[in-house]
């Protein structure tokens, strides 16, 4: 039994980490694709503001959280409120950035208001 | 009764490499291109999404540490996940699905916007032409 347990053990670690490499490695070769993944697709600006912040706070969450589990591996550790509260507000920002500018790109605009309203 | 024990570890042993063996070729066939990634995190246009992009981190987040919280563990158990671990994985959720429901209204209300603009023209042309 202790042979099972130390080969799934190898076995397990072997596998997780050649999928996790072989999915990094594609997402950093641009195999993966991850064109327009910062862009604002409504106002065709390059870079969102939303979107970045988004992205810097959901890599530097993930990468605390994994560091936290590394250092003591024998229990999930707790995560901070703080960090949750950041992790909403920021998925909230992101979605009311991406609501108001579909609202406002599909707003008709004040003179095609004004002219229906006109004849 | 003696039997049991070691039927369990066989069927422990087929299990682990019967598994093994299926991880290993979904590997395989993913790094020599026959299942193809290019799309894992892009959207119907082509365009990559953020929204899938971080449901993808916090997925590997958490399945890593999973799996290193219950390799640690001894004897081997699987731990109990703390609600906040789900509620992140809520929030990652919830907003996708989110993100997917203003994407679609606003497409319905951009087509809307461009039907009442040549119903518009159409009006002003003919208003030009009488």
């Amino acid at each position: 039994m202790i042979a099972l347990f130390a080969f799934v053990r190898f076995e397990a670690t072997f596998l997780v980490g050649a999928t996790v490499l072989v999915v990094v490695y594609q997402l950093l070769t641009g195999h993966i694709n991850t064109r327009g993944l910062l862009d604002d697709k409504l106002t065709g600006r390059q870079f969102s503001p939303e979107r970045i912040q988004l992205l810097a706070i959901t890599v530097g969450g993930a990468l605390f959280y994994l560091i936290k589990v590394i250092g003591d591996p024998t229990h999930f550790p707790q995560l901070p409120r703080e960090l949750v509260l950041a992790m909403g507000g920021s998925n909230a920002l992101y979605l009311g950035g991406k609501a108001f500018s579909l609202f406002s790109r599909t707003r008709p605009a004040p003179e095609a208001e004004t002219q229906n309203k006109g004849g | 009764m003696n039997g049991f024990p070691l039927l369990a570890l066989m069927v422990g042993w087929g299990v682990a490499i019967a598994l093994g063996a299926l991880w290993l070729v979904l590997l395989y066939l993913i790094i020599i291109g026959r299942i193809d990634l290019r799309r894992l995190i892009s959207e119907s246009n082509g365009d990559a999404s953020m929204s899938r992009f971080q449901f993808l981190i916090f997925s590997f987040v958490i399945a890593l540490s999973l799996f290193l919280v219950t390799i640690s563990s001894n004897p081997l158990a699987l731990p109990t996940v703390p609600p906040e671990i789900l509620g992140l994985l809520g929030i990652s959720g919830g907003s996708y699905v989110l993100a997917k429901g203003i994407q679609t209204s606003g497409n319905v209300g951009m087509q809307q916007t461009k039907v009442k603009e040549m119903e518009l023209e159409q009006t002003t042309e003919s208003k030009e032409n009488e």
